[in-house]
């Protein structure tokens, strides 16, 4: 079942006063993403993976081109009301961990909003906060009660993680979510992702610039390039069989585990 | 039970030392006059009288007592300060978060505005009143100084807009379905207290040495005494070269104490705002 329908979605940025001078950050993409399905968007620095993300999370408007989610017009929905639905349904976590906090505030803040969302639900909110920290790999008692800047990019990216973990939306959009977090944790939290995947159907759009990362945990890859998707496909057709050079330059850059660097 | 907010604010030594400066001579002017009850305008002695029991800080020219003149010159250089800045910086402000939030027309007009009267000095403004009007009362000279030193406030502010604008944080809270006056008032604006409440402090050191300034040339009030008042008529009758020094010195200390213990006060307060400076 599709959820999402991105269709012609094109963002031009219109920079300078007088001489004005356009960028095209997104050009004219279209896809759709299904129940509990796992895509990867790939693609290097200034692809327009992030301004896809911010456009799809309604925090940026699009030049043109429609998103539609569960049918609705995601542009269209005004009131408070309907944007708290959109946001309890599709949430996103941000490439920068250190940009995601209000520095003032201690990081319990970021979660406690999550109930802002999702209403009073009954539950002990203090446990289920406690919860979803461990399911990330943290000891509630250690990051609870802190500031930002006392914790790490990888323990800040983790309670991200949390947030979208005790929200459970439909559809997460993580911006290189895991980036800052150490390898041996990595692989906990990519697991998180699937495990909501599994248990409440939520489907991922995943942005990274790691091929190899991407073949590893997805459905489906799409590479993006210069503001366009010029490849889609399962991540075996990806990686076997490129069709953009684009795609078979990042798959030359895809370190091996195996091999040694035989010197320049 | 004392709040954890004073116990945080206590350990800056910084923020103790210039707000005992600033609240010391805040009160030697509000209590000062009530305490010592001479008219620091009338003749109350013998001339140019050095330091004695009689007058502690001695007399002036026309026998008028320096440590009556001096209190009654903090009170009204803090009140001409306090207007000035509070009138400069609601000015400042607004012109700065209307033209970060609007952005485009709004903001390149209003930013025309700021950049005309940033090139425009508070002497040629008050030279120009000054030939009009014979007699210049405090709130003239602080409305003066006030419409013409909020420039730096609006851009200052409108940069912190601006920067803020596009911070994740604003988006997380925006997907958690904070509306746009939350968001102001739990995102926006205590990250910009610390830069509006130094603005303020800052403004009101600027409009004191700004008063002492036009007084010193003679452009001030004309009536009544300020500190700018004292120093004009001491330099006017050339208390530096006859060793007058009871004069001169009083007034210019408290000057600079009153400027420096609020610019101290502006770098402790960003200490506090801003918890990474404070070396935790």
């Amino acid at each position: 079942m599709v959820i999402l329908e991105v269709e012609n979605l094109t963002k031009i940025y219109v920079v300078g006063l007088l001489r004005k001078k356009e960028i095209l950050a997104v050009n004219n993409i279209s896809f759709r993403v299904s129940e509990k399905e796992f895509i990867s968007l790939v693609g290097e620095s200034g692809s327009g993976k992030t301004t896809t993300a911010r456009m799809i999370l309604r925090l940026l408007k699009p030049t043109s081109g429609s998103i539609r989610f569960q049918g609705r017009d995601v542009w269209s929905l005004k009131k408070m009301e309907d944007l708290k639905w959109y946001w309890r349904q599709v949430h996103g976590i941000f490439q920068d961990p250190f940009a995601s906090y209000n520095p003032l505030y201690r990081i319990d803040r970021v979660l406690n909003q999550v109930f802002n969302l999702i209403g009073d639900i009954g539950a002990d909110r203090e446990s289920l906060i406690r919860e979803a920290l461990k399911e990330v790999g943290l000891r509630p008692d250690e990051v609870l009660g802190r500031y930002p800047h006392e914790l790490s990019g990888g323990q800040r990216q983790r309670i991200m993680v949390a947030r979208c973990y005790l929200l459970k939306p439909r559809l997460i959009l993580a911006d290189e979510p895991v980036s800052m977090i150490d390898a041996s944790t990595r692989a906990g939290v990519l697991n998180l992702f699937s495990r909501l995947r599994d248990e409440y159907g939520t489907s991922v759009i995943f942005i990274t610039h790691d091929l190899g990362l991407a073949y590893y945990v997805s459905d489906r890859i799409m590479i993006m390039y210069r503001g366009e998707i010029v490849e889609e496909g399962s991540p075996e057709e990806v990686m076997e069989n490129p069709q953009h050079p684009y795609t078979r330059k990042l798959r030359e850059d895809v370190p091996l585990l195996y091999r040694k660097w035989s010197g320049f | 039970m004392i709040p954890p907010i004073v116990m945080d604010l206590i350990k800056i030594k910084k923020l103790i030392i210039s707000l005992s400066i600033f609240l010391a001579i805040v009160l030697a002017g509000l209590i000062g006059p009530i305490v010592y009850p001479v008219n620091p305008v009338v003749m109350t002695g013998p001339i140019e009288q050095p330091p004695s029991s009689k007058y502690p800080l001695g007399t002036d020219r026309w026998g008028r007592d320096v440590l009556a003149q001096l209190l009654h010159g903090i009170r009204n250089s803090l009140s001409i300060g306090l207007t000035a800045a509070a009138i400069s910086l609601a000015i400042g402000v607004t012109i700065g978060v209307v033209s970060g939030f609007k952005g485009g027309i709004t903001e390149n007009s209003l930013m025309l505005l700021t950049d005309v009267v940033y090139a425009l000095p508070s002497i040629l403004l008050m030279m120009l009143i000054a030939a009009y009007l014979e007699e210049r009362n405090p709130f003239l000279v602080s409305i003066v100084i006030g419409v013409t030193s909020w420039p730096w406030v609006a851009r200052a502010v409108r940069s912190q807009i601006l920067s803020l604008k596009t911070r994740e944080f604003i988006d997380m809270s925006r997907m958690a379905g904070l509306g746009d006056l939350r968001i102001m008032f739990e995102d926006l604006l205590p990250n910009m207290a610390s830069y509006i409440f130094m603005a303020f402090v800052l403004l009101m050191s600027g409009a004191m040495i700004a008063e002492a300034g036009l007084s010193m040339i003679g452009l001030g009030v004309t009536r009544g005494i300020s500190l700018g008042i004292i120093l004009y008529w001491a330099q006017l009758l050339e208390a530096v070269r006859r060793a007058l020094w009871w004069w001169f010195i009083p007034p210019g200390v408290c000057l600079v104490a009153l400027a420096t213990s609020l610019l101290l006060l502006s770098t402790a307060l960003d200490e506090y705002f801003s918890p990474r400076l404070r070396g935790e």
